[in-house]
């Protein structure tokens, strides 16, 4: 019995990591193929050719730098406001989970075009179409349902007991928060701030829209080669893209911390 | 006089939970809350800690006494998981900004007096029941707090560990000498350590005395009920004379009752078989660590019995003389 669902585990394992591994390596096999024509299974011949026209296209390194600055910036941002913002809707008693729920995913839940679209001509008129400050609003405000949605649960998980007790012996606000509530809320906090720098580093439309083309990210030079077949290019950028993701996430999982002893979830 | 509540209400939404609650706390002393769960004792201590803003009604601290000098201690004692146990104790002294010195010298003499040596460096998740409820306490008492609030604090602990938590609550109390608040569902941690209980009923104070004054004179049925140790012998009554059967007595009769009554015996009535007196048929008679249990029979009610002086031999008839006067309450 025991030795049969040790097997089952075994190739649910398997099959996650092939589900993973196959499409990236189907990317890395682009990458590196010069010819690869039908009905050959893998790349008649391999080159770096690829990389070579990336790293010399002009815009490449703009791109990734400014991916990186916007993700981060809009992870701050995200996560100093969905903060307090998460602890006031976990704990209060005038509205239902459902409706604080409904106005969390609202900016999810109506259409992105009419948002983005809209949001630009108020841009223009701010001046804030082709900034930085403008590219991380738009993405702060697509990236904060899904920061609420993990703070939320985890104040709510974590409940009011501790900063209550805190409250009465006597310690102040910015104790309890730093010494209390950050470090038993951190595993929640660094999930989404993970998970926002990942939806704002994938963001095409609105970094589209809002920069005007002045401000280059990653998906700005990536979608174009996608669309026109040029899948050797795509996949390249696709592996940087992969990579600078995983780097950012691997630095605020070390800025933020992980979990800590003691702390249950 | 210390902390004095003036007419405070309680709502939850539209519903009054608690009215016209009234009642002072003397320096120095435990006074319990008792009453059954969900009638929002926590609520009130909440907001005597200051902690849940108060609907109507008013808390005043004297004589010293105030909001900051006040500490409540949760039934789940919520003791922050990710600090030690020295941790856990300093991280107020720490919040109130006291110095290095201080507060090192005020943690290792709360460690030795709450028996904590040894446990400095261990996380909660790494203490008994008993090890963590001395932990919370330890963290409120470090402050020296003039009045202690305690909501159940010994409700998830085992009964031989809650004896030795309360003797070692009323030791420390006389050492430091600081109010508690006690609030309690267990009528036997109510009696062992208040000085004074406030039985809390239906929204609203029943009763405020003295644990004995509670038991043996209970303000109304209801109070007795809640005690959970009454007998109710059906009677009548002119002026302070009890009539049951051909047999008279002489009781309280503090509501000027008159005509159909209960008379109101506690189990643990002071009685001495005699001559004369109530007469009463015995039933059985089991024994106990804490004395004999007699269930008897007078006139047509089974009643129970405590602490008959004398052992009882399967006699079939006795008579029953109490040495205080008993009670009588509306039928």
């Amino acid at each position: 019995m025991m030795k049969r669902s040790s097997k089952r585990h075994y190739f649910l394992l398997l099959f996650a990591a092939i589900l993973v591994i196959l499409p990236l390596l189907l990317l890395f096999l682009w990458s590196v193929s010069a010819k690869w024509m039908y009905p050959a299974v893998f790349p008649q011949v391999f080159a770096g050719s690829v990389y070579q026209q990336m790293l010399n296209e002009p815009n490449f390194w703009p791109a990734v730098l400014n991916s990186l600055l916007i993700a981060f910036a809009v992870t701050i941002v995200t996560i100093i406001i969905a903060l307090p913002a998460a602890r006031y809707f976990a704990f209060q008693k005038r509205l239902s989970h459902r409706l604080v729920e409904i106005m969390i995913y609202l900016p999810l839940i109506l259409p992105a075009i009419a948002i983005i679209t809209s949001s630009q001509v108020l841009f223009l008129q701010l001046r804030l179409t082709g900034t930085f400050l403008g590219i991380i609003l738009i993405h702060t405000y697509l990236c904060l349902p899904y920061a609420m949605q993990i703070l939320l649960e985890s104040y709510r998980n974590l409940g009011e007991g501790y900063s209550l007790t805190a409250q009465t012996l006597g310690a102040d606000s910015w104790s309890i928060f730093w010494q209390i509530t950050w470090p038993l809320l951190r595993p929640g906090i660094t999930t989404s701030a993970m998970l926002v720098f990942i939806v704002s580093g994938s963001q095409y439309l609105p970094t589209f829209f809002i920069g005007g083309g002045k401000i280059v990210t990653l998906p700005l030079l990536l979608l174009p080669y996608a669309n026109n077949g040029r899948f050797g290019l795509a996949s390249s950028y696709s592996l940087v893209f992969l990579g600078c993701t995983m780097a950012g996430v691997f630095i605020l999982k070390l800025m933020i911390g992980g979990i800590q002893r003691g702390t249950k979830h | 006089m210390g902390l004095s509540i003036n007419d405070l209400q309680l709502f939850y939404g539209k519903n009054k939970i608690l009215q016209d609650l009234t009642f002072t706390v003397e320096d120095g002393e435990i006074v319990a809350l008792f009453g059954p769960s969900g009638v929002g004792k926590t609520s009130l201590l909440k907001m005597i800690a200051g902690i849940q803003p108060v609907d109507k009604g008013t808390i005043r601290f004297t004589n010293g006494f105030s909001q900051a000098s006040t500490v409540l201690v949760f039934q789940d004692f919520w003791l922050f998981p990710h600090m030690t146990v020295v941790e856990n104790i300093a991280f107020v002294l720490k919040a109130r900004k006291f110095s290095k010195a201080i507060i090192t010298e005020k943690t290792n003499k709360i460690l030795e007096v709450f028996d904590l040596n040894g446990l400095e460096k261990h996380f909660p998740d790494q203490l008994s029941g008993g090890q963590k409820q001395r932990v919370a306490l330890a963290r409120a008492v470090v402050l020296e707090p003039k009045l202690l609030l305690l909501d159940e604090p010994f409700a998830n602990l085992d009964s031989q560990l809650k004896n030795s938590m309360r003797e070692y609550l009323r030791r420390l109390q006389k050492e430091y000498s600081f109010s508690v608040i006690l609030v309690t569902h267990d009528r036997d941690e109510a009696f062992q350590l208040a000085d004074r209980m406030i039985i809390l009923l239906d929204g609203r104070i029943q009763q405020i005395g003295a644990p004995q004054e509670i038991y043996f004179y209970p303000a109304n049925q209801k109070v007795a009920e809640t005690i959970g140790e009454s007998n109710f012998i059906p009677g009548m009554i002119h002026d302070n004379i009890f009539k049951i059967g051909d047999i008279e007595m002489i009781v309280e009769n503090p509501n000027q009752l008159q005509g159909e009554v209960l008379l109101f015996i506690p189990y643990g009535a002071d009685a001495e078989i005699s001559e004369t007196g109530l007469p009463a048929q015995v039933l059985s008679n089991e024994w106990s660590p804490n004395g004999q249990r007699t269930q008897v029979k007078i006139g047509e009610t089974n009643c129970t019995f405590t602490n008959l002086s004398q052992k009882i031999i399967d006699e079939e008839q006795i008579f029953l003389k109490f040495n205080e006067k008993l009670q009588v309450m509306p039928r």
